[in-house]
């Protein structure tokens, strides 16, 4: 049972870094792991959460740069002819 | 590069009728008024001929009620009929000829026009509920194309959404996101959406107007289903430049990339047969042409100043916003000392088709409401040039032909049961002291009709031999092919005929009685199923076997007279399923039938078009990638609103319901609100990673996790490297 939530907790790490660009390569697990590790110690309850909470000690979780979608205001009326 | 100069030194604003006190008349007004003048004549003489024959055919010669009714929609149908032929034919000399020597195009050399000054221009793409892939591709053909001439820096675009779904929006901003990353184009290509939707895309534009209009000198709108080579757009705007009393500059964009068989036809008609009609148009229309909403040349200040629309202010149909905008818009740039052109020239100018005929009919359906509403304004609206008027009258005929056959037909039908089932009237006219006797002449009757039809086809066969005469046939697959699809294209056109002069005349009362119409973005892929194919033409279906028994019933020889369009209906349901498929009008294609000049040889832009396409991926689920990804969850966070006052109950409940219900238990209007919420996409997103695997979120993170293919370290995936610190872990 304990097996399984650790494997779901390392499932959802994995997916959830992935998902923000960083490459999940050997050593990358491995730190995964000790964060899970850490966050065992405190117990099974609340695991994922504080697994979650932890990732932005430990990993660069920066997103990419965000652009404005348009340019600044350059405001005119419309005539009614 | 060139150096841009500052936009507001570049917007030009001619005085208020500038062409009236201008420095004179200028040429082509003179041409016009001796082709209108000629054009008129051409179609009275006709008229006033066809009418006499008409009226001779009558067994009463027009002395019956009935007989005055069925004259007066013959005329209003034969005039039209005529106004068409006509049309073809100017454009069928003035091809002969090499073109029009009063158009835009023929006045400037190449050199001169590349020599215009650089200004800033708009390309606005307006979207509601458009297949975001599609219309996005689009768009960035046309950037790339301005890009690969060394323009870009003179061009910026504009994605203005007006989409309520999230699912769309949301898939609209996150399009635009990898759009400007893969060109670089950050600060180059906008999105905007609107938040309150007024006046539909007339409201859209000009909602972009008052924000961004002022910075640029020329604007062009796009339709999602619309592109414009880079080529063509550079031309159009050095164009407007060296002719500041231009204010529209239209092009008669091609069909091109259709796939379903009705699509196929329009196209090949469109392509076939458009530029005998368009440069019939432009050469009468010549400086007061139409706006016909999109691939047009726009020039900003003159527009802004001119072209507000008001809301009608009479009654029904006439009250309200106006629903066809860019007749009315070119209308008021007309009145404003402005000229609008039609450049048929203008090569590189492509729209798309509606897939099948019920998506045409939806789209008819729009048109027909915003069509009959310019009638107010041509009674009513002040200081609109005739020619503008006309252009209204003309947009109004094209939907109101269909009641007027329909009337036709009908008192037909009265013609013949009054000379069936009663008596003959020999005093039809009251207080006449001598007998009338009737005459009846099939014969002529036979002649007419077939006149009328080679009035009707005269134009397409014009066309041909104009393709034929200009070498154009082998883009058509060869002349032997051009023909067979031209008669092709010409059974089909009848065979929908009747379809959609019941349907039109449905349109037409709808709109006069001022029933309300959803706004809606067009189908651009689906073919139609039997079952709704059946639910929309059922009715004309049993109207046509009513109508054919009760023919029958009066007299055969009626019966068989009315076979063309009754048979024509009683088909509509499998003709109209059978005309969606994609796999005939490939069938077609393979056959060499129906071909245009595009498949034959591509241009590029078209070409890129189809890669985009093939290579986009599919955008699904979108509220829940908003909440789930993390780079998506931010993007939609930074666009979404921020709010300034403190969280709503209502906000809190929903967030609360959504993460433990799941966003499919949401309504649409629900999702939106969240998705609209920069703090609720943020609270959710970090609620959702800390679900249990249980909770209906835990279940949508796998279920996407396995759709991007992450491996399951369950599965036996895990490294040998890793499974050991796992095993640890798991052994506590």
């Amino acid at each position: 049972m304990m097996s399984r939530l650790y494997e779901l907790t390392l499932e959802r790490v994995v997916d959830y870094l992935t998902r923000c660009g960083l490459e999940v390569t050997p050593a990358t697990l491995e730190r995964v792991l000790q964060v899970i590790k850490q966050a065992a110690r405190h117990g099974e309850t609340g695991l994922l959460s504080r697994v979650m909470d932890d990732l932005p000690n430990h990993f660069d979780l920066q997103h990419a740069p965000l652009h404005r979608p348009s340019p600044p205001l350059n405001r005119r009326s419309m005539g009614y002819g | 590069m060139a150096r841009i100069s500052s936009t507001a030194d570049n917007i030009r604003v001619l005085p208020m009728r500038a062409g009236r006190s201008g420095a004179g008349p200028r040429p082509w007004r003179r041409a016009a008024a001796l082709r209108r003048g000629l054009l008129f004549m051409l179609v009275m003489v006709q008229t006033g001929v066809g009418t006499w024959v008409f009226t001779a055919v009558l067994p009463y010669h027009g002395r019956s009620a009935t007989e005055i009714g069925l004259i007066t929609a013959f005329t209003l149908l034969l005039a039209w009929i005529i106004t068409g032929l006509w049309t073809a034919v100017f454009g069928f000399v003035l091809q002969g000829r090499g073109g029009d020597p009063h158009s835009l195009l023929r006045r400037h050399p190449p050199e001169q026009l590349n020599a215009a000054p650089p200004v800033r221009t708009a390309v606005v793409m307006p979207l509601y509920h458009e297949p975001v892939q599609r219309s996005l591709a689009g768009l960035r053909t046309i950037y790339e194309s301005v890009a690969d001439l060394g323009c870009i820096d003179r061009f910026d675009f504009f994605i203005l959404s007006d989409s309520r779904d999230p699912e769309v929006w949301l898939a609209e901003q996150a399009a635009w996101q990898q759009l400007c990353q893969e060109l670089d184009a950050f600060g180059r290509i906008h999105y905007r959406r609107r938040s309150v939707h007024l006046r539909h895309k007339s409201g859209n534009i000009g909602d972009f107007l008052r924000r961004w209009g002022a910075g640029y000198a020329y604007f062009m709108v796009v339709d999602a289903d619309s592109i414009v080579s880079g080529n063509s757009l550079v031309r159009m705007v050095n164009l407007m430049e060296r002719e500041p009393q231009v204010g529209i500059l239209q092009t008669a964009p091609s069909v091109v990339r259709a796939r379903s068989a009705f699509a196929r036809f329009h196209q090949f008609a469109s392509r076939a047969y458009g530029a005998v009609f368009a440069n019939g148009l432009a050469a009468l229309q010549l400086g007061e042409a139409a706006y016909w909403g999109h691939n047009a040349l726009i020039r900003t200040a003159p527009f802004m100043r001119l072209c507000g629309l008001r809301n009608l202010p009479a009654f029904g149909l006439f009250r309200g916003p106006i629903s066809s905008h860019d007749f009315v818009e070119a209308a008021y740039m007309g009145r404003g000392g402005y000229e609008v052109w039609l450049e048929p020239g203008l090569a590189g100018s492509y729209e798309e088709y509606p897939p099948t005929l019920i998506d045409d009919l939806a789209r008819d359906r729009r048109w027909t409401k915003g069509n009959l509403q310019h009638l107010w304004l041509l009674v009513c609206a002040r200081g609109l040039r005739p020619a503008h008027r006309l252009v209204f009258l003309y947009g109004v005929m094209a939907y109101f032909a269909s009641p007027l056959w329909l009337l036709f037909l009908a008192l037909s039908a009265v013609e013949v049961m009054r000379f069936t089932l009663w008596p003959i009237n020999y005093f039809p006219n009251d207080y006449s002291l001598f007998p009338i006797w009737p005459h009846w002449h099939p014969d002529w009757a036979i002649g007419l009709a077939s006149s009328v039809m080679v009035l009707l086809f005269l134009p397409k066969l014009l066309a041909v031999i104009d393709l034929i005469r200009r070498g154009e046939a082998h883009g058509f697959g060869g002349t032997r092919k051009l023909v067979h699809s031209a008669i092709l294209e010409s059974l089909v056109s009848m065979l929908l005929a009747p379809v959609r002069m019941l349907k039109h005349t449905r349109f037409v009362i709808e709109a006069l009685s001022n029933v309300s119409l959803r706004w809606a973005g067009q189908n651009r892929s689906e073919e139609t199923e039997w079952r709704p194919a059946l639910l929309h033409h059922a009715p004309a279906t049993v109207l046509a076997v009513a109508w054919a028994g009760f023919a029958f019933w009066l007299k055969p020889l009626y019966f068989v007279w009315s076979l063309p369009i009754t048979l024509t209906l009683i088909a509509s349901v499998p003709v109209s399923v059978l005309l969606s498929r994609v796999s005939l009008g490939e069938r077609l294609a393979r056959r060499g039938l129906t071909l245009i000049p595009e498949e034959h040889a591509p241009p590029p832009i078209l070409k890129r078009l189809d890669e985009l396409e093939a290579n986009a991926a599919m955008l699904q689920n979108n509220f829940e990638e908003a909440v789930i990804d993390p780079q998506l969850n931010a993007l939609h966070g930074a666009l979404a609103r921020r709010r300034t006052r403190a969280v709503d109950r209502r906000l809190l409940h929903l967030r609360r319901r959504c993460l433990h219900q799941g966003p499919q238990r949401l309504s649409t209007a629900e999702r939106a609100l969240l998705a609209r919420d920069a703090e609720s996409l943020s609270w959710l997103h970090r609620a959702v990673w800390r679900s249990s695997p249980e909770s209906p979120w835990g279940r949508l993170l796998e279920l996407h996790r396995r759709r991007r293919d992450i491996p399951r370290f369950a599965d036996g995936a895990l490294d040998a490297r890793t499974r050991g610190p796992a095993a640890v872990l798991s052994a506590g």
